[in-house]
């Protein structure tokens, strides 16, 4: 079931529908019989690699002593991560394509929400160890906080602390709460159908044949991949954070402006925030302090280490380890050279220095993405060698798409803009009525119009 | 929770009224448009009568020159190709054709496509502004069942057309961006050297159709429906139906004497009585010259007229034989 399918839209309003009119006691049960049926809709069988990871975490959960809690810890790490190897890597090391003929492991797809639900599991056993207590949930808050559909495919990861306290509020019809969260998930649909939808065509053209195409129009082709990631991505984020917020949850904002970023260290803090503060709190903080001896070296390795780390978690290919030490490398050196960059900077006005700054981040973004979008390291080398400044044949694919695609991306941004840190649904709530439904009218309309509603599958399910 | 329902029957209102005006505009300048030009095909051919029509995708868009055939044959032709289409397509303009005539003979530019489904299958933005063809609207349906609610919508069937739309109705089609009668001629000749990895995608065409997975079999069973639909449709109307299979460019031995088509297709033509001529270059030497290719699957203008030259030959022997 496709989050930006009117059947999603009719299963979500029935789940709210029961969550707000049955009793106090039943809405966790009624939940948890959702998010298996939505499981089940998007992947059947792989259902029960879910149950299966919930069981034995919480199984771990439930030895958990005090004594003897870094070994329950380790165990729990070990499980997920063999979960993920066993799904994710160990198939792509082995070289076995997917066949649905073939072997048991070439047989396999990765569960959808594996690596996001992983995480979430692991974290929890984290924080249970770092809190020293034995606090553990019930299970059904436990079942309900691995598996809540709105966020179970790819994210945001939610933290225990954050979510398990929601689930025992009692959750009452609030008109404010449920239209904030259509508002964030009509913007988000907006984004997914009427820019990364127009856009997914033409990258797909051009890196699926980088050898067919030559100067600008790659460059082209890897700056509408950056938006296109970022519109679909972002707009996943927002109808899974607005559904959530439907059903009366509130779950960690995923984006803040990334465009806006002055550096690669302030990008990672405004893009995928839900995962980069996970590695962030689990990865590098432990890291730094093993090795808070070694000085300011102890701190690039943490951070190259740290990187590592993420660009594996979207998957075994080598392009996503360049990836990931790209951005480790970028931001040492941002760490090293802290001091004599804000004297660079004093020089120049603060609207020039902000514009550069924006202008360098999201070019080295667009370069290092095309290692995230490359099927392979000669796919990528190919897209580079190919680079140049010739502008003789420029391919441009559906000039339609395209001009759909900059229409919207220029209304995203003029929001971007004019709302700059707020929230989405908390700008929009403070412009007069006229504007609200002007825009509920238009995006209902342009997707309508302009919108690819056949665009289904976002970006990041395959991480 | 009764504000939010009124609120929400009042937004619904609105956007219903905003559909409704835009769509029937939308509607008014999309039919005004006859030319043939490539999106309005089937609106020309739901107007103007032809004795024969040209159908399949780009390979017969690009492959099928209707002069040569109106020269060789003596019928009046129509190129009714289309990039990016499959049977669906081919099912929708026989039926648009049906309205007004019975055409003599169809030229079918067969491929595994109208076979076997593919990713790009369910496309049906060609289809959809004819929805209220009883037919046509159950084929939207059953491609995809949502269509029913989507298609409650004015505005949905013309999604992604409102600039050709707007732009053509202003601004009037020049002559010759209609091709010539659906013909659209490629000027270029392929370059081997930027085709990238011809015979993986020839080993890859060639597996698709062994190799189906339980997911896409069950979706064969709809690509089916209508193939046979198609036939059936030209066999109770007397229409001659003719299949050809368009050459590949013929970079080795293999790719110049191999058709990219299943053994169960080529089975089901021949039950079914329809002649298939698959133009091999190692059976027609005069197609085996590089310069009459595009690229891989296509065939430049030069390529497009010694083909259908060939064609136009099997074609009068075929309607020989029927008489």
């Amino acid at each position: 079931m496709s989050l930006v399918s009117v059947v999603y839209l009719v299963f979500l309003a029935a789940v709210a529908l029961l969550n707000y009119i049955a009793p106090h006691k039943w809405r966790i049960y009624i939940l948890l019989l959702a998010c298996g049926v939505f499981y089940s809709l998007n992947q059947g069988m792989y259902l029960l690699i879910l149950i299966l990871s919930i069981s034995v975490n919480y199984g771990i959960c439930l030895l958990w002593s005090n004594r003897r809690a870094k070994v329950w810890m380790y165990l729990s790490l070990v499980f997920n991560i063999s979960l993920l190897g066993f799904f994710k890597y160990i198939p792509a090391i082995l070289g076995l394509g997917h066949s649905f003929d073939g072997t048991l492991l070439q047989r396999m797809v990765i569960p959808i929400g594996l690596s996001f639900f992983s995480f979430q599991a692991m974290g929890y056993m984290i924080d249970l160890y770092w809190s020293n207590k034995k606090e553990i949930a019930s299970f059904p808050d436990y079942a309900l906080f691995m598996s809540f559909f709105p966020q179970l495919l790819a994210g945001p990861i939610a933290r225990g602390k954050s979510f398990l306290p929601q689930i025992q509020q009692v959750k009452r019809f609030e008109y404010d709460n449920v239209v904030a969260g259509l508002r964030r998930i009509l913007w988000g649909i907006f984004k997914k159908v009427v820019i990364a939808g127009n856009l997914s065509p033409y990258t797909d053209a051009v890196f699926q044949n980088p050898q067919m195409h030559q100067g600008v129009t790659l460059a082209i082709a890897a700056f509408a991949y950056t938006i296109q990631i970022y519109m679909d991505f972002s707009g996943y984020s927002d109808i899974a954070i607005g559904s959530a917020k439907v059903l009366g949850f509130n779950l960690m904002e995923n984006f803040r402006i990334p465009l806006f970023a002055r550096s690669v260290t302030d990008f990672w803090r405004r893009w995928h925030i839900s995962l980069s503060s996970w590695v962030r709190d689990y990865v590098f903080v432990p890291l730094q302090y093993q090795t808070r001896r070694m000085g300011m070296t102890g701190t690039i390795l943490a951070t190259l280490v740290t990187f590592l780390i993420f660009g594996v978690w979207h998957g075994a290919n080598w392009t996503l380890v360049i990836f990931g030490l790209m951005q480790g490398v970028a931001i040492s050196w941002e760490t090293i050279s802290s001091r004599y960059r804000d004297k660079v900077w004093s020089f120049l006005p603060v609207w020039l220095g902000n514009a550069i700054a924006n202008i360098l981040v999201f070019v080295f973004i667009t370069v290092s993405a095309i290692f995230l979008r490359a099927a392979s390291l000669w796919e990528a080398v190919t897209m580079f060698s190919r680079f140049s400044l010739d502008c003789s044949a420029i391919y441009l694919g559906s000039k339609q798409l395209l001009i759909f695609a900059l229409l919207g991306m220029a209304v995203v941004l003029a929001v971007d803009i004019r709302k700059g840190e707020m929230l989405f649904s908390t700008y929009l709530e403070m412009q007069k009525p006229v504007i609200r439904w002007a825009f509920y009218i238009l995006s209902i309309l342009s997707i309508l119009l302009i919108g690819s509603i056949s665009s289904e599958n976002f970006i990041y399910f395959q991480f | 929770m009764k504000r939010f329902l009124l609120k929400s029957l009042l937004l619904f209102a609105t956007i219903f009224v905003c559909d409704y005006v835009i769509g029937t505009a939308l509607q008014q300048m999309f039919f005004a448009n006859n030319s043939g030009a490539p999106g309005y095909v089937l609106n020309h051919i739901a107007e103007k009568q032809y004795d024969a029509y040209v159908m399949g995708a780009s390979g017969a868009q690009r492959g099928y020159v209707p002069a040569v055939f109106e020269q060789e044959l003596g019928l009046s032709v129509f190129n009714t190709g289309e990039a990016g289409t499959n049977i669906f397509h081919n099912y929708a303009a026989l039926q648009l054709i049906l309205q007004h005539s019975k055409p003599k003979l169809i030229i079918w530019d067969i491929t595994n496509a109208d076979y076997y489904y593919r990713h790009d299958a369910s496309k049906t933005g060609m289809i959809t502004p004819y929805h209220h063809n009883r037919r046509i609207r159950q084929l939207l349906y059953d491609i995809q069942p949502l269509n029913k609610l989507w298609l409650l919508s004015r505005i949905y069937p013309y999604n992604h057309k409102v600039l050709s739309i707007v732009g053509t109705y202003i601004f009037k089609p020049q002559p010759g961006v209609a091709g010539d009668k659906g013909y659209h001629a490629l000027n270029e000749v392929v370059n081997p050297s930027t085709l990238r990895n011809p015979m993986g995608q020839f080993y890859e065409e060639q597996q698709s159709a062994s190799k189906r997975s339980p997911e896409m079999a069950a979706k064969d069973m709809l690509i089916r429906k209508y193939f046979f639909a198609f036939i059936e449709l030209c066999r109770v109307n007397n229409i001659r139906l003719v299949a050809f299979h368009c050459p590949k460019a013929p970079l080795n031995e293999l790719l110049a004497s191999t058709p990219l088509l299943s053994e169960e297709l080529v089975l089901q033509l021949e039950q079914h009585h329809i002649p298939l001529y698959s133009i091999m270059p190692n059976t027609y030497p005069e197609m085996r010259d590089l310069n009459l290719y595009y690229d891989f699957s296509h065939l430049n203008h030069s390529g497009a007229t010694v083909y259908s030259s060939i064609i136009a030959k099997h074609l009068q022997s075929e309607l020989q034989d029927a008489r």
